[in-house]
């Protein structure tokens, strides 16, 4: 069997644990947070100066058209649920699992999740042509005979996937909060600290009973999101793969879907993690090179599962000999007597996806800082784009070629994409700074995990 | 509701509806509406009752279409918002006054249209049309079914024109300008109708006096102008830019009339057209197009058409056999065939004729030298021989305006006369001599005035300031005239160079007549009160002659117009038309039926042997020639300022909102220029920099330019769209020569886009236009289509009651695109513009896909209207998550606006991308008085909501209701969409699928009848007519491609 | 401990009302019928028209009025000279009739306050409805009472569909019946 190394590294005693844990919430914050603070600040107001001209305006800001009437704000829908999808992996499955490594990412992959969704969430409510009207996409009694929504519809089941998962996972994550925030409740010199932390720990006692009415709950909650990991990316999928259009009428949708949310997730994680190691150094003793590397691992898995999903499609293509199925996906790689206006988005995708993740079967990769944070850029740039060719592409030809056209990307495209990561880093460097950003409570029964009889080495 | 709430609710309503009142846009002119005579006879007070009305007449959805602009929108909002609201309590909508009439007007039924006879004319063609009127007001152009030329037929022009009447850009009030020494300055002030004839009558007593017009086909106007003439010795001189002298001269000297023969394209077999773009743009398309789409129906004796095109034409896209040529060679080929048929084959009288030997002896070999396949050629010959007196042979247009254009009319009429076809047909007797234009007239003129030999000018209907090139100097010429004065109804390029402009009315505001052939007369008569202070033409002349108090006094003794217009009828019209009827009776008829009498038969005529001599062999031209040619949707451009126009696509190009050169593949690869890269043509030292569309197809010499662009003058919609290249025509010996013209090339190094509907043109194997030859449907039947075998797990929707569906004719449409201008009228569809046009975003509910087959060097073109197809298994009907568009149980596909919240996702999953979304709040773009055409019986959709076709449901619902109320069943032909009443080829069939006799089951059991993307499963309530192309060769054409079916 | 117990009850006790009294607040209103819809409303109209008398005290045919109603969408209000058919003569003396007479001789006519407002994405037929044999009062209530016309029923799309869903009615219930 072999020997595992240190979940933990540095002979911490419990309180180095807590003390190393609670500096930034309880430092004044350092120059370089300020500074990014106010960078992802900046942008968030122009990202809500955006979605309010569009919402003033109307969808045709975008470069959504006839026929491609889906486009950046459902691409980047998609990518942020996408992102989504690590935290509750993490958290959920790999708690019911017992890998107990997560225990020092589970948190913070949770808060990104959280956040991503938050920030997904807005995209499919203001892409619509009359947001004011929303409200009508869920089932409620009316005056109008009643007149319900349409089940029918992947929109529909849309709607109660992501707002299941967005409650869940938020749940999930302030659940396996709460023993912290009364951390530091009791740690808090002044008093307003002592009153909000307080209010935040639910009176939390510490006391026997609490600990099992909590590992009680943290436990269903685990068994209950674990199976919207699964679910919510299969259920987006199905926006595409219910309709008929070639090169979105495919029943390998969802454990595609799901793969690559999963790939698209981790690598936001380690492109994340590597900047709080940055950010905060005590955290490199938790957060190891270790935690890493298993993380690359499963991105290398997944890409090769996206990889292996990418070219089933253009065999069925062929398989099916359905022309119309077969030129949707030649034109995607732009094989010549095709339009291929989009084959370079195409190519980028399976560059960063496919070619670049396979850096890690060298060791030295996986565990190199840098190389792991521009593969993981890479990955979230190949993935974003994944998006965009399955959402774009198929559009912008499919059956009378009258009708074929191309997408009129504007810059009001570019800002919404750009504007979303405002509102996603705004969120999750106030989260660094006002949260444990590890699980002080699950972190010291792992302590020991690798430590020999002996003690140290 | 407590009382004291409502009280205060009141009240509050009170202030909003201030507020409503100032935010409502003032229609300063409504008071101009009439709603019935009762009330056009009211006294003055009436107008501001008039406009109260306007505003809210007791008809809900009529008077908020009205003010569409905002009414409507401001209540969507206000409806999401009171649903949002809704908890905090209860909201209470505005306040709406309801004023009734003061005297009911009999005629008047509030919601329910009155349809009355008018003509429509555009230069060339008068079409009887019905125009409908609600409460007065005009919304929709139809065709007249009942009208022995035009037979119901229309013209994407003629629908358009009622935007026309609205246009905000029209003079309201005369107009003074005044001039500097030079006339090169001008300031135009407003002065009232009393001083203006004063100084009118006053100039006029001078002397002097030139009455410039359009072509006149009003008899009545053309009597008031002779008697003017009388009266002030004046001179009429007709001119626009069609004149169709060339073809008056040629008949002259071969047949010694001198008119526009009546062409029977219905009576023809085999047709032969030179340039002549008789489906598209040249003299009488309606009713060509009526006739031709006749000879098309019954496969068994389908007619033959042959066309040597040197533009991409209409009618070359139709043609079964299309040869391209450029203009210098159009009288060798009408010499050619007839050197084939009467030397070569020793056919006809002329046969042993040794003068006319000797003229065409000089063509021999034509078909070599010119590079046409010299076996189509000739048998294209013999066709015309065996087809004698049923073969037509046609040329005119701009196109064949070069310098032989007379030569070429006298070839064509030898061709015509040796193959019997004169009197059959080609009718001389039943011909329209009211198209009397003159280039050289106006030249004439333009001497005469440049000799200051002109005090008055008196313009009527014609615009030579910008549709005459300025080598004919008629700019300078102008401003050695006294005085100038137009009665243009905008303030256009001749109002610039005028002392004067008396605006004209409308014609949907004025009487007027129209002889549309010989023995034919139309009436036109007015479908609202003049909306603005303007005056007839004929009324201007009468008044200033009444002033001067010269004159028969015929003239002199009317009041109005109207008045002349009767006495003129019962004293000319209905002693010949009479049949023994009262005048009143007559006269009634006439209004009600919109014309009278019928066309003269007509028989033979000789041809003058000796006007051959005249046809001399010009030596054959190397280098580019200038082709210049109207379009379908701007014509001679007259009508510049209608933006449905400007929308319109091109039939053949599919470029909309400009004009270009158009070249061939081979030049375009020799000069190295892609789509949009701009060029500057010199044709005799003038430069024009037009952008480039590659167009298959063309002789690879020609370069083809639309005319009727770059108007600096009409309005706000048309300036400067595209440029004027009537300025490339040239004066030579005494007339105006447009095509054919040597041209260099320069390419410049720029680019300019051009917003096409349409980019891809090839139908990639897929059955889409499905095309065969008459030859290969006689062997193969309905095997010319690849049938799917295609089963369900879903019994699908019961349709009892009825079960609506449309077939629509490939073989007979035209792709004249009248039905995309009419369904734009009905449906209040928006216009977006070039800008988004080049987005996609372009809002059409009926398209007309082209599609190209065969070789680039010269494809053939094939059309097909696509609008939604109301699938029985709609797919877009599943994935709306609100259920926005759902299927009705009489098997329309329903597209809910105001439940629509705009995912876009039946978009989408729509596999024919037929679904249009309003990206924008395009209503708050409509300017007063545009609001006035919009329908009221369709919603105006606000931004965000999708919508579509919807087989015109409104039109279904108020013919149901019709026979719900005279309690009789529907028959089948009640309900006619707003496309079929357009199309003048009767390719669009509406109708009932449980009713087996309805034309359109028939249709359907056709075995030319598929739906597009079968496989699919849609299962669409559309069916299409398979295309046949009668070109005597086998497969559809040398693309494999367009024979559809899988790959 | 028992203590704390009976609290940790009482606060959720209280969670729970706070919860239910919210969602009632947000959502109960949509179950009230006529919230949001002009139910009742009747509004004061300039002439003080009472159909009570012209309808059930002197017996006048509603077409006699609204004499298009029977071939129009619309039921249109009477003009004035319909008015003035009787009230040349009937009760020239009142003040009101005197107002209607000038309006009349003016040429001018009476701006009426719409009672019954449909939104304009709504399309309704009078006459379809008459020839199906729904009588006035059906909609209008009743009309021939009132001496201030008073809008009968809330008019809300479940209202319209109610009526048409009835079996024996045989009313289309497509979305296109009303909307289009």
């Amino acid at each position: 069997m072999i020997k595992r190394n240190q979940l933990i590294i540095g002979n911490k005693s419990f309180k180095d644990i807590t003390d190393d844990i609670c500096a930034p919430v309880e430092r004044f914050p350092s120059k370089g947070w300020v500074g990014l603070f106010l960078g992802a600040k900046t942008l968030l107001i122009f990202y809500i100066f955006v979605l309010g001209m569009v919402l003033a305006n109307g969808m045709g800001l975008l470069g959504v058209n006839h026929p491609v009437a889906w486009g950046t704000m459902i691409i980047t829908f998609v990518f942020w649920i996408g992102i989504g999808h690590a935290g509750t992996l993490i958290s959920a499955i790999l708690f019911l699992f017992r890998q107990k490594w997560r225990t020092s990412v589970a948190r913070t992959a949770e808060a990104m999740t959280v956040f991503a969704v938050m920030t997904a969430g807005l995209f499919p409510l203001l892409h619509t042509g009359r947001p004011w009207l929303d409200f009508w996409l869920f089932p409620y009694p009316n005056q109008r005979g009643p007149l319900w929504v349409n089940f029918r519809s992947p929109l529909l089941w849309d709607v109660f996937a992501v707002s299941t998962y967005a409650t869940v996972s938020m749940v999930f994550w302030y659940i396996g909060l709460v023993p912290d925030f009364a951390t530091i409740k009791d740690r808090a010199k002044n008093k307003v600290r002592r009153m909000v932390y307080g209010a935040l720990s639910l009176g939390w006692k510490g006391t026997a009973r609490n600990w099992s009415h909590y590992e009680m709950l943290y436990l269903l909650l685990a068994g209950l999101s674990a199976p919207l990991v699964l679910s919510v990316h299969t259920i987006v999928s199905f926006d595409f793969s219910v309709a008929g259009l070639p090169g979105w009428h495919t029943t390998i949708f969802p454990p595609y879907f799901v793969a690559g949310a999963i790939f698209s997730g981790f690598a936001m994680v380690i492109t994340l993690m590597t900047l709080v190691r940055i950010g905060f150094p005590q955290f490199k003793d938790y957060i190891t090179i270790d935690h890493m590397e298993v993380m690359n691992k499963i991105i290398m898995t997944t890409g090769m599962m996206v990889g292996y999903a990418y070219a089933s499609e253009f065999f069925v293509a062929w398989y099916s000999g359905n022309p119309y199925e077969r030129y949707a996906f030649l034109n995607r790689a732009g094989v010549p007597g095709t339009s291929g206006d989009y084959a370079w988005s195409y190519w980028i995708m399976v560059t960063c996806n496919v070619i670049i993740p396979q850096l890690f079967w060298f060791k030295w990769a996986r565990r190199n800082i840098p190389t792991m944070f521009i593969v993981s850029i890479f990955v979230n740039i190949g993935m974003w784009f994944e998006r965009f060719v399955i959402t774009v592409t198929s559009l912008h030809n499919d059956f009378l070629p009258s009708n074929w056209g191309n997408y009129a990307w504007s810059f009001w495209d570019g800002a919404v994409l750009f504007g979303s990561f405002g509102m996603f880093l705004t969120l999750f460097l106030l989260y660094l700074r006002l949260v444990p950003a590890i699980s002080i409570a699950e972190i010291k029964p792992v302590l020991d995990v690798g430590k020999d009889k002996k003690g140290g080495h | 509701m407590s009382d004291t709430h409502s009280h205060h609710d009141h009240d509050h309503d009170e202030q909003e509806l201030a507020a409503k009142k100032a935010a409502r846009p003032k229609i300063e002119h409504d008071n101009k509406f009439w709603l019935s005579l009762d009330q056009y006879q009211q006294n003055p007070e009436f107008k501001k009752l008039a406009e109260t009305e306007f505003l809210s007449s007791p008809l809900k959805e009529e008077d908020d279409s009205a003010n569409e602009g905002w009414a409507r929108r401001e209540f969507l909002k206000l409806m999401g918002a009171s649903l949002a609201m809704a908890t905090a309590g209860c909201i209470r909508r505005p306040v709406e006054k309801i004023i009734p009439y003061n005297k009911q007007p009999e005629e008047v039924v509030l919601g329910v249209p009155n349809f009355y006879t008018t003509t429509y004319f555009d230069g060339s063609e008068a079409i009887g049309v019905l125009v409908k009127t609600r409460e007065g007001r005009p919304l929709k152009i139809e065709g007249n079914p009942s009208h022995p030329i035009s037979q119901g037929g229309t013209t994407a022009r003629a629908q358009a024109s009622l935007l026309g009447l609205y246009d905000p850009d029209r003079l309201r009030a005369p107009k003074k300008n005044l001039f500097n020494e030079k006339r090169s300055n001008k300031d135009g002030i407003g002065i009232s109708w009393d001083d203006m004839d004063k100084n009118i009558s006053e100039q006029l007593k001078k002397g002097a006096v030139v009455v410039l017009t359009g072509a006149l086909t009003s008899p009545a106007t053309r009597s008031v102008v002779s008697e003017f003439g009388q009266a002030f010795g004046a001179e009429h001189v007709a001119w626009e830019p069609f004149t169709h002298e060339e073809i008056r001269e040629g008949q002259k000297s071969c047949y010694g009339d001198d008119l526009v023969p009546g062409y029977r394209f219905d009576r023809a077999q085999m047709i032969v057209s030179l340039d002549a773009d008789f489906l598209g743009a040249w003299l009488t398309p309606a009713t060509f197009t009526k006739q031709f789409s006749k000879t098309r129906k019954d496969l068994g004796k389908m007619s033959r058409l042959v066309m040597f095109d040197s533009s991409y034409s209409l009618t070359g896209a139709n043609a079964d056999i299309r040869v391209r040529i450029k203009p210098s060679q159009q009288l060798d080929v009408a010499m050619g065939l007839a050197h084939e048929i009467v030397v070569n084959k020793g056919r006809s009288s002329y046969a042993g004729n040794s003068n006319a030997k000797s003229v065409l002896s000089a063509f021999a070999g034509t078909a070599k030298k010119l590079g046409i396949e010299e076996e189509l050629f000739k048998r294209i010959a013999d066709d015309l021989w065996e087809n004698k007196g049923q073969s037509l042979v046609v040329a005119g247009g701009l196109q064949t305006l070069t310098a032989d254009a007379v030569e070429l009319q006298i070839a064509v009429n030898f061709l015509n006369s040796i193959l019997e076809n004169d009197g059959k047909t080609v009718e001389g007797r039943s011909g329209n001599s009211s198209l009397k234009s003159s280039n050289k007239e106006l030249l004439a003129l333009i001497k005469n005035m440049e000799q200051g030999k002109v005090k008055t000018l008196i313009i009527h209907r014609t615009n030579p300031m910008y549709a005459l090139s300025s080598s004919a100097g008629f700019a300078e010429a102008i401003k050695k005239v006294e005085m100038v004065i137009t009665t243009s109804e905008r303030d256009d390029e001749v109002a610039q160079a005028a002392h004067y402009v008396a605006p004209d009315n409308h014609p949907m505001e004025t009487w007027s007549d129209a002889e549309v052939t010989a023995g034919v007369f139309g009436l036109q008569q007015p479908t609202i009160r003049p909306m603005y202070d303007t005056r007839s033409f004929q009324l201007s002349l009468m008044t200033w002659a009444f002033l001067a108090n010269k004159g028969p006094k015929r003239l002199l003794a009317y009041e109005t117009f109207f008045d002349y217009l009767k006495n003129y009828w019962k004293e000319e019209i209905h002693p010949k038309q009479g049949r023994g009827q009262s005048f009143d009776d007559f006269w009634n008829q006439a209004l009600q039926e919109g014309f009278v009498g019928e066309s003269v038969n007509s028989s033979a005529r000789s041809f003058r042997a000796e006007a051959l001599n005249q046809v001399k062999k010009s030596k054959d031209k190397t280098g580019y020639e200038l082709v210049l040619y109207p379009t379908i949707q701007l014509g001679d451009g007259s009508n510049n300022n209608i933006a449905w126009l400007h929308e319109l696509p091109d039939p053949v190009t599919k470029v909309c909102w400009d004009n270009y050169v158009c070249v061939s593949l081979a030049t375009s690869q020799k000069l190295k220029i892609k789509n949009g890269s701009v060029v500057q043509l010199t044709v005799n030292n003038k430069k024009i920099d037009l952008p480039v569309h590659i167009q298959p197809g063309l002789h690879d010499e020609v370069l083809a330019v639309a005319i009727g662009y770059g108007r600096t003058h009409v309005g706000r919609v048309g300036n400067g769209v595209g440029q004027n290249s009537y300025e490339l025509a040239s004066v030579s010996n005494g007339n105006l020569v447009y095509s054919g013209q040597e041209t260099q090339v320069t390419v410049l190094n720029k680019t300019y886009k051009l917003a096409q509907t349409q980019e891809h043109h090839s139908m990639e194997g897929r059955q889409i236009v499905v095309e065969a030859t008459l030859k290969d449907y006689e062997k193969k039947k309905e095997h010319i289509i690849h049938r799917h075998p295609i089963w369900s797990i879903w019994s699908g929707h019961a349709y009892n009651g009825n079960k609506w569906a449309m077939a629509v004719d490939l073989n007979s449409c035209t792709g004249c695109s009248a039905c995309v201008v009419a369904c734009q009228a009905e449906n209040n569809i928006p216009v977006v513009g070039k800008k988004y046009v080049m987005q996609g975003r372009e809002m059409h509910w009926i398209r007309i896909d082209r599609y190209y087959t065969g070789t680039p060097e010269n494809p053939s073109a094939v059309f097909q209207p696509l609008m939604c197809q109301h699938c029985d298994n709609a797919p877009c009907e599943t994935v709306c998550p609100v259920l926005a568009t759902v299927h009705t149980d009489d098997g329309l596909n329903a597209m809910v606006y105001n439940r629509c919240v705009g995912t876009r996702y039946c978009s989408n999953n729509c596999p024919y991308k037929v679904r249009r979304f309003n990206w924008f709040n395009y209503v708050k773009k409509i300017e007063k008085p545009l609001h006035l055409a919009l329908n009221p019986e369709v919603t105006v959709r606000m931004r965000g909501v999708m919508e579509k076709c919807t087989f015109c449901v409104q039109r279904i619902k108020e013919a149901k209701n019709e026979a719900r109320i005279d309690s009789r069943p529907l028959k089948d032909g009640d309900i006619k969409t707003a496309c079929q009443t357009a199309c003048p080829a009767e390719a669009i069939v509406f109708g009932d699928m449980n009713d087996s006799e309805s034309r359109v089951s028939k249709m359907f059991k056709h075995e030319r009848s598929y739906a597009l993307l079968e496989e699919w499963n849609a299962a669409p309530s559309v069916r299409y007519l398979a295309k046949i192309r009668n070109n005597g060769k086998e497969s559809a054409s040398s693309d494999p491609e367009s024979k559809g079916g899988h790959s | 401990m028992q203590h704390r117990h009976d609290v940790r009850n009482f606060g959720g006790m209280v969670f729970i009302i706070l919860f239910a009294a919210f969602s009632v607040l947000t959502t109960g209103c949509k179950f009230q019928p006529g919230w949001g819809y002009n139910k009742g409303y009747s509004p004061e109209q300039p002439i003080p028209f009472d159909h009570s008398i012209h309808v059930s005290k002197h017996n006048i045919q509603c077409q006699y009025c609204h004499n298009q109603v029977e071939r129009s969408t619309h039921s249109n209000i009477p003009a004035l000279s319909t008015c003035m058919n009787c009230h040349m003569q009937v009760k020239t003396d009142s003040p009101h009739i005197q107002k209607l007479r000038d309006a009349y001789d003016k040429g001018a006519s009476v701006e009426w306050v719409k009672v019954h407002m449909l939104p304009d994405f709504v399309r309704f037929n009078h006459a379809a409805h008459l020839k199906k044999g729904v009588n006035c009062q059906t909609c209008h209530g009743a009309i021939e009472t009132m001496s201030r016309v008073t809008q009968n029923a809330d008019l809300s799309m479940g209202w319209c569909i109610n009526c048409h869903r009835q079996p024996e009615n045989n009313a289309p219930l497509n979305c296109t019946t009303c909307h289009y």
